[in-house]
């Protein structure tokens, strides 16, 4: 109750503000530039938000964009953070080392249909389909922006795009020259230290590396539990861009990363199978990648790129002995091949060798494995009229050893009737290629009490199937922006994904195992193919900034399941909202809130003997943040996350692991810039 | 805990109510394109046409859009400088060639009409553009940015194609001149 009275007034303070702010506006004018000399105009100092908005403004697909300068403010500690704000997404810390992000349909931790990219580098794991959040980090200052597409992508993106794609794009070494400190340490987010240095090269080049490490303690246990999820990870890189003539231009980056961290599982005991037993154990996390890429600029409306890169990821924990090696190449090239017409198309190669180790919970049929994709696409977009109505088809055709060949076609629709107006509309069809662990993977972490019949207790051992294809989703969608100005947008958009072929478990007759030591009963759940389930949901996103020194951000969310046939692992919520204001006041100080509302969402039991849909609570959370710039070259933040509450919890069981409580996180950064 | 709810929704309605009603342009911070609209009808005092062209009317201007236009309601139809004696400039949208050729001043947002710039690169038109291929393209002026500051480009080479003279100041001002 007494948040809820907190809420309204937060909402009403923030209404009276932004009113008593604005009410002597005027017009912006070319006028007020054009009394300056042209020395002064020269100095003028402009943002660049312009640039952004036109962009989204003629793209026909719901993008978002976070730029540096809103991540900065936001006091995000990690990327998995920095998209909690964004509308449509879906972000449940679950522990202190693991997240659970999606858009559109089931949140899970192993949500295998969003595809996540790091300078064109795909982090998304073949093992679980899915993304290893914890491990994708760097100095976050270095970031330029992070561009979220939600809704299928992939016509350009390739397989896995089925729910969106996060693109995120790094600064190039030019704007990063110089010297950056960053400490920072908080009562539940521990100890974050970032160091890099940037500055030129021979040749016309600029580079930059970077040293970054932290150590977050302990997140709060849930009632009954313990927490047990304390994680470290340390981290370096480089990066290098040369400009080689005046349109030639190439990439040189490496990173490499180790680090390790606690979590705690709910496995059955074997030997005595009624019995759950939770146990503590650790885990180790390590990979490096070395990316190389060329540009070349024709003429204003043609450019080649041409990407080759090499990554390696190695897990080891409880359940996962896992060392993949990935080799990638991808050229792209796009034109004007005739009036008013502009294609894109490219190649892509991609080698993925997985070696998997046993482990006593999960073991796999195919050890050591590489699995060679091939892939083209091909997208045109047709000027209409021009203006006014553009028509964007293509598709991604690709050869993967476990589906053979497959398409995924779309079609999207723009339409401007005035500057200000957008309206646009999207059909398409994206896949999510079977992972090894639907194809291979044997696993036994599940047991439940007797059967009421024998008496003897049930223990479930999940298989995986080569005969696993593709899930498939065809998602429509509409979508309609207003941006009238710089200053204000407002982003709609509806959708209706439909997810077909979805694999899930086919249960198997029940096989007695009457030999001791522990005389149970064996049922073997196969993955299949055979699940349907359409969502329908809204996504608005709401942007205003009456004047310079005051944003105001708001998202709502609305994802809705039509028909529920298929089992699921876990789930997001129906309704979620939130709002954001950034001001800034006496030149050098900042004053950030974030409001979030998220909806109750359904997980697995983490207590309960059998496991068992539970609710997880919806819950309110409030982030604040002072930061004072004593200096052009200094900054400090002072702020805190989860306001209101001392710790609540966001998501339930993942596979086996289990959550613990986020909790209230009170955080010091300083930030010092230098030669 | 219902009545709550509702009252936050009464707010949030309302409060979205008014950012629809409100006058949401205000300037404290320019935003990059109001610097270039004011640096395109600056530019006029630092370049001469051939007087073929300035015969009837020395104070009028007519400044083409080519392509998408950034600049919106910053560049209306007509704009008369409160300056003696004033100085009087017609914004139109460019669609066609036929169209460009009777400006003085063509402005390219980024990456737009190469056709058009290559017919008007050999006539007396300022061509304005953003990036530096601009000026490999065939234009005279280009926008860049720097360090969140509006910067301009000029060539020289290019500029002598299309019978312009460019004032020694806004040389002087250019980033780079490109001879």
């Amino acid at each position: 109750m007494k948040r809820a009275v907190f809420v309204r007034f937060f909402l009403s303070f923030t209404a009276i503000c932004i009113f008593l702010l604005t009410r002597n506006s005027c017009f912006a004018s070319v006028e007020n530039w054009t009394a300056l000399s042209l020395e002064e105009l020269m100095d003028v100092k402009v943002s660049m938000v312009s640039r952004t908005p036109k962009k989204i403004m003629d793209t026909p697909a719901a993008v978002y964009v976070i730029s540096s300068e809103e991540l900065r403010r936001s006091g995000a500690t990690s990327i998995a953070e920095a998209i909690r704000f964004v509308p449509g997404m879906f972000v449940a810390h679950v522990d202190a080392n693991k997240w659970a992000i999606n858009a559109r349909g089931s949140n899970n931790r192993f949500s295998g249909d969003f595809l996540v990219m790091i300078d064109g580098r795909t982090v998304y794991s073949p093992t679980f389909s899915g993304v290893w959040w914890d491990v994708q980090d760097t100095v976050l200052e270095d970031i330029d922006h992070i561009e979220i597409v939600r809704g299928p992508g992939g016509t350009t993106w390739g397989a896995n795009a089925v729910n969106g794609v996060i693109n995120i794009v790094s600064k190039s070494a030019y704007a990063t020259k110089g010297g950056l400190l960053s400490v920072e340490s908080g009562t539940s987010d521990g100890q974050i230290l970032s160091y890099r240095q940037g500055g030129n090269l021979n040749n016309n080049g600029a580079y930059r590396f970077y040293v970054k490490g932290f150590n977050r303690p302990d997140f709060h246990n849930l009632p009954g539990e313990e927490a047990d999820d304390k994680f470290h990870q340390r981290r370096v890189g480089f990066r290098a861009d040369w400009e080689l003539s005046r349109n030639r231009s190439m990439t040189l980056s490496a990173d490499a990363y180790n680090g390790g961290g606690r979590e705690r599982n709910r496995l059955p005991d074997l030997l005595d199978p009624t019995q759950a037993v939770k146990t503590g154990s650790s885990s180790r996390v390590s990979g490096s990648n070395l990316l190389f890429s060329l540009r070349q600029k024709k003429s204003s409306n043609e450019e080649t790129r041409l990407q080759i890169y090499f990554d390696r990821v190695q897990r080891d924990d409880v359940l996962h002995d896992v060392a993949i090696d990935t080799l990638d190449l991808d050229f792209q090239h796009n034109f004007v091949p005739g009036k008013n017409q502009e294609m894109v198309y490219g190649f892509g190669f991609r080698s993925v060798k997985q070696v998997y180790g046993d482990r006593e919970f999960l073991t796999s049929s195919d050890k050591n494995s590489t699995v060679n994709l091939t892939s083209f696409f091909l997208q045109d977009q047709f000027t209409l009229k021009p203006d006014k109505l553009f028509l964007t088809i293509g598709s991604k055709f690709y050869h993967h050893p476990y589906v053979g060949f497959e398409s995924q076609p779309s079609a999207r629709l723009l339409w401007l009737p005035e500057a200000r107006h957008a309206f646009w509309t999207a059909f398409s069809e994206s896949r999510r290629i079977p992972s090894a662990f639907d194809r291979s993977s044997q696993s036994t972490w599940e047991a439940f009490s007797p059967d009421p019949v024998t008496g003897l207790p049930i223990v479930v051992k999940f298989s995986g199937s080569h005969d696993c294809k593709s899930e498939v989703m065809k998602g429509k969608e509409l979508g309609y922006r207003f941006i009238p100005n710089h200053k204000f947008s407002l982003d709609l958009a509806y959708f209706e994904h439909e997810y077909l072929r979805q694999i899930d478990v086919f249960w198997g007759s029940p096989v007695p195992i009457l030999l001791p030591p522990a005389p149970h009963i064996d049922i073997t759940a196969t993955f299949k193919n055979s699940g349907r389930v359409i969502f329908r949901g809204l996504e608005a996103s709401l942007k205003w900034s009456p004047i310079d020194s005051i944003k105001v951000d708001a998202g709502f969310t609305s994802n809705l399941k039509k028909e529920f046939d298929t089992f699921s692992y876990g789930n997001s919520p129906a309704r979620q909202w939130f709002l954001r204001t950034f001001y800034r006041f006496h030149d050098n100080w900042e004053f950030n809130t974030s409001f979030e509302r998220v909806g109750a969402c359904f997980s697995f039991s983490n207590l309960a003997e059998v496991p068992a849909p539970v609710e997880i609570a919806a819950y309110s959370r409030l982030d604040a943040s002072f930061c004072w710039k004593p200096k052009n070259n200094l900054e400090i933040m002072f702020g805190g996350q989860n306001l209101l509450e001392k710790w609540h919890q966001e998501f339930g069981q993942t596979l086996t692991e289990l959550p613990t409580e986020i909790p209230r996180n009170y955080y010091l950064k300083a930030t010092w810039l230098f030669k | 805990m219902k009545a709550e709810t509702r009252k936050i929704r009464a707010v949030i309605f309302l409060l979205s109510l008014f950012l629809l009603v409100s006058r949401v342009s205000i300037s404290a911070s320019p935003l990059e394109y109001e610097v270039k609209a004011a640096f395109l009808l600056k530019f006029v005092e630092y370049v001469e046409w051939p007087d073929s062209l300035q015969n009837d009317d020395l104070s009028s201007y007519t400044v083409g859009i080519v392509g998408k236009d950034p600049f919106g309601t910053l560049l209306p139809e007509k704009i008369v400088s409160s300056e003696t004696p004033s100085k009087t400039f017609n914004i139109i949208r460019v669609n066609n060639s036929e169209e460009a050729c009777n400006c003085q001043i063509l402005f390219f947002s980024n990456g737009e009409s190469q056709r058009i710039l290559d017919k008007v690169k050999k006539m007396p038109v300022l061509t304005v553009g953003e990036g530096d291929i601009f000026l490999y393209d065939g234009g005279v002026i280009s926008f860049i940015m720097e360090d969140n500051r509006v910067r301009f480009l000029v060539s020289m080479k290019n500029a002598n194609q299309a019978g312009l003279k460019i004032n020694s100041r806004l040389l002087r001002l250019a980033r780079k001149v490109l001879n």
